[in-house]
């Protein structure tokens, strides 16, 4: 066996435990969870996007717990200031009596932060987790902080209560690696949820993952091949959202107002070399760009006033795009 | 570089799966399109008769697919990253193949590449060409034996070739090209000779033959039948030729032009024939010999000074009858010549008629006109009168050498026959004013031109017309001329009697 080999069965193996190690908490939810993952190893960002009591906050707490990573969490609301995030200097004294400015961090300074209900605060407010997202480094009074790594901020959105919210503005959901919702759980998966939390013994994860390891995989995911033509699949995917390509779809063209940007093509690639090794591969197919072109396309198309009229969801866009996209690229 | 001997043979083997799949198929189509080309050659052949031999056109055809095919089978190739990834397609080998082959080209550094490799070299030899690469025909194909069957069915029918006008005037073109083509060289030829013996009226003969030869290449014609009389017409000028050049006798008539006619109405032809008779005896009776220089004296009478004749008179007065027949001969072979002259004359002036009727197509017309020559004269005149002022009547065709009007003298005169003004003169007496009742309507003014010019006819006007009188009654009594129209040709002719 090679040291690839070793490295993938490694990987594989360890993986493998972080989804059992968070199944002893959530019941269910093996896409979302495979998702958050995906975001960890690639260094991107999650939304999650569903109705409340689905165990949003659950999953990422266990994320967290069973990685070994500092997490935190922050209620968003429409008084909450950047400041709340990003942290703010204040005055302390020192055991002289001597006064000074001291840099207290806020809760983006965690491993995973748990945007909660993203789109209740102000957009000033939601554009402090802008730096933080991309730079991965926070500015305070002209001073830069860098974050911890890895950094993984996780924002849900409650899609139902849209009375006094502020939909997140284009460009910060183009930052967001994945879009990944979270469903109702089935009939067996709520009598396991009824089991596990109506007794009197709450389920303790063990850390199986240390930050180093997760910074070592996330450099060697990023080796993992991808052949020319299927590269050239992802790259069409993309082409096709756009209104104005000759590859678009009769529906693209008649709701889409903006395409997929290139960090569109960026996820499907990055995201699509952690399912393949996932699926125990070292390299991607064209199943595993599909399988997460959902998950990485459809918060970054943005509907014209017709598509919104009538409802459109972009999610149904993008599997008439991949039902209708052959693999290889007409001669 | 990581061994990949399994992958690397799966390559060799879908690439030659592949290219053979793709020569048969483009044997296939080549064939279809030969097979298709046959049927059309069949059927054009069955259509239209064409001359050339259907096994040269099939052979044809076949070497032509067979060239087409050569070509176009060095252009069958393939990639092998595109033959494995069409087998990573079909055997469900998530791009393994394609992934591990192109990495293994274009980054072999690449940490992964030792395991892609790895998995590579365990799928290749699962690889069945056979099933990346099924022999599919092709609907089309299906057609071949289909046309095969239509070609050899057509070929086996019996199809009466169809002929269009338009289509058979190309063939009819290049003979009448090729009719003008000998009748220039022809002309060519004669130019010379008649350069070689100084004689100038030949020479230009000559030319107008090369002319009208160029005309008939350049215009070409539209009737078999003018093809025909040209054909026969340079038939005779070759026969004309080759005669002329062995006598050698292309000289000028000169006075004693063999269209000269005596006042009792013979020829001088035969009026040298009858000279030629009386002198055939060795010892010739006084009255005899005396005749015969009376017949010389009025021949030298009629045709003016001529030293030959003068010389004949000297020898019959001499009594030397063996020189004055031998001049006798001369004179004779030289008549003939003159005839031939002018017969070669008459030809290039029909040549010439043939010429314009193929540009405008109106033989029948001038067939049309000589049924009735007397009631639309005016029209005749200005239509069917030649550059040399001849009528059409006189030339139509070989059948008219020499012409009717020429040999008994109707209508016709030395004058105006000598006459080179090609416009033909109009009478200077009044116009003939005939009243003639035509149908119901009022009466219709008849105006007639052309009449023979007053003493210059050879035949005496009240004798042609009692001719053409008593042919007419003859037809009236037959009652070959509609009833509406006796009437007209009676006053006709009683109009012409008024004149007189």
């Amino acid at each position: 066996m090679t040291d690839v080999q070793e490295h993938v069965a490694q990987f594989s193996e360890d993986f493998q435990r972080v989804r059992t190690e968070i199944a002893k908490a959530i019941v269910g939810h093996v896409e979302v969870v495979e998702g958050l993952l995906t975001c960890l190893l690639c260094g991107g960002h999650a939304l999650l996007e569903g109705v409340p009591g689905l165990g949003k906050n659950l999953l990422v707490k266990s994320l967290g717990a069973a990685l070994h990573l500092h997490f935190s969490r922050i209620q968003f609301t429409p008084d909450l200031m950047p400041a709340d995030i990003t942290g703010t200097r204040v005055v302390s004294q020192d055991e002289e009596g001597r006064r000074y400015f001291e840099f207290q961090q806020g809760p983006v300074f965690s491993n995973i932060v748990l945007a909660d209900e993203i789109n209740r605060a102000t957009p000033k407010t939601q554009s402090a987790l802008l730096e933080a997202m991309q730079e991965q480094t926070v500015t305070v009074a002209g001073v830069e902080y860098k974050l911890q790594q890895p950094f993984l901020v996780l924002a849900t959105q409650n899609p139902l209560e849209m009375e006094g919210t502020y939909p997140l503005p284009e460009a910060q959901l183009d930052r967001f690696f994945l879009k990944l919702q979270v469903t109702y759980p089935s009939f067996d998966d709520l009598s396991e949820i009824i089991d596990r939390t109506t007794q009197r013994h709450e389920p303790l994860l063990e850390p199986i993952l240390q930050a180093s390891r997760i910074r070592d995989v996330q450099q060697f995911v990023r080796d993992v091949p991808i052949a020319s033509h299927v590269k050239n699949y992802a790259i069409r995917l993309v082409m096709a959202t756009h209104a104005q390509t000759p590859v678009a779809s009769q529906q693209v063209k008649r709701y889409v107002r903006y395409g997929s940007s290139p960090r569109g093509v960026q996820s499907l690639v990055l995201a699509g070399k952690v399912r393949a090794l996932f699926q125990g591969r070292f390299h991607v197919s064209f199943e595993d760009i599909r399988a997460v072109a959902l998950a990485c396309l459809r918060h970054r198309l943005i509907l014209n006033f017709e598509g919104e009229a009538e409802g459109i969801d972009s999610a149904d866009l993008i599997r008439d795009i991949l039902e209708h996209m052959p693999e290889q690229a007409p001669r | 570089m990581v061994e990949h001997r399994n992958l690397a043979r799966a390559v060799q083997q879908l690439q030659q799966r592949y290219v053979s799949l793709q020569r048969w198929g483009l044997g296939l189509d080549v064939l279809l399109g030969g097979v298709l080309a046959a049927l059309l050659a069949t059927m054009l052949s069955a259509l239209f008769g064409w001359s050339i031999r259907r096994l040269v056109v099939y052979a044809a055809i076949a070497a032509l697919a067979v060239v087409v095919f050569a070509v176009l089978r060095r252009r069958v190739r393939i990639a092998a990253l595109d033959v494995l990834v069409r087998a990573d397609h079909t055997l469900g080998f998530h791009a393994s193949l394609s992934t591990a082959y192109e990495y293994l080209q274009h980054h072999a550094l690449n940490p992964f590449v030792p395991g892609l490799v790895a998995v590579a070299e365990r799928l290749a030899p699962r690889v069945d060409p056979r099933r990346v690469f099924p022999v599919r025909l092709p609907r089309r194909v299906w057609g071949i034996p289909l046309l095969l069957a239509a070609t050899l069915g057509f070929s086996m029918l019996k199809v009466t070739p169809l002929h269009f006008d338009d289509a058979r005037e190309p063939d009819v073109a290049r003979e009448v090209s090729r009719e003008g083509q000998r009748l220039e060289k022809w002309g060519r030829e004669l130019e010379e000779l008649a350069k070689r013996e100084q004689l100038d009226r030949s020479m230009i003969l000559a030319r107008q033959m090369q002319q009208l030869g160029q005309r008939l290449q350049r215009e070409g014609g539209e009737k078999t039948r003018v093809a025909e009389r040209i054909a026969t017409l340079s038939q005779y000028l070759q026969r004309l030729q080759q005669e002329l050049r062995e006598r050698a006798l292309l000289g000028d008539a000169g006075l004693m032009a063999a269209r000269e006619v005596m006042a009792s109405g013979k020829s001088v032809k035969q009026e040298l024939r009858d000279i030629l008779q009386l002198l055939q005896h060795d010892t010739m009776p006084r009255e005899m010999a005396a005749m015969a220089e009376q017949s010389v004296l009025r021949l030298s009478r009629q045709v003016g000074q001529n030293a030959q004749l003068e010389s004949l008179l000297q020898n019959l007065r001499a009594g030397d009858l063996d020189a004055a027949r031998q001049l006798l001969r001369d004179v004779l072979q030289q008549q003939q010549a003159a005839e031939e002259v002018e017969h070669l004359d008459r030809a290039r002036r029909a040549l010439e008629y043939s010429s314009r009727s193929i540009q405008r197509g109106a033989q029948s017309d001038s067939a049309t006109s000589r049924s009735r020559p007397q009631t639309d004269a005016s029209q005749q005149g200005s239509m069917d009168m030649g550059e040399d002022g001849m009528f059409s009547d006189s030339m139509d065709g070989m059948e008219d050498f020499p012409s009717p009007g020429a040999e008994e003298g109707y209508g016709s005169s030395a004058l105006t026959r000598q006459h080179s003004d090609p416009a033909l003169r109009e009478s200077e007496q009044p116009v003939s004013n005939v009243e003639v009742q035509s149908g119901e309507g009022a009466m219709r003014l008849s105006y007639i031109r052309y009449l023979p010019l007053q003493n210059e006819a050879q035949v005496p006007i009240e004798k042609a017309v009692v001719q053409y009188q008593h042919a007419a009654e003859e037809v009236l009594t037959q009652e070959q001329i509609p009833r509406s129209y006796r009437e007209q040709i009676k006053q006709y002719f009683m109009s012409l009697g008024m004149m007189k």
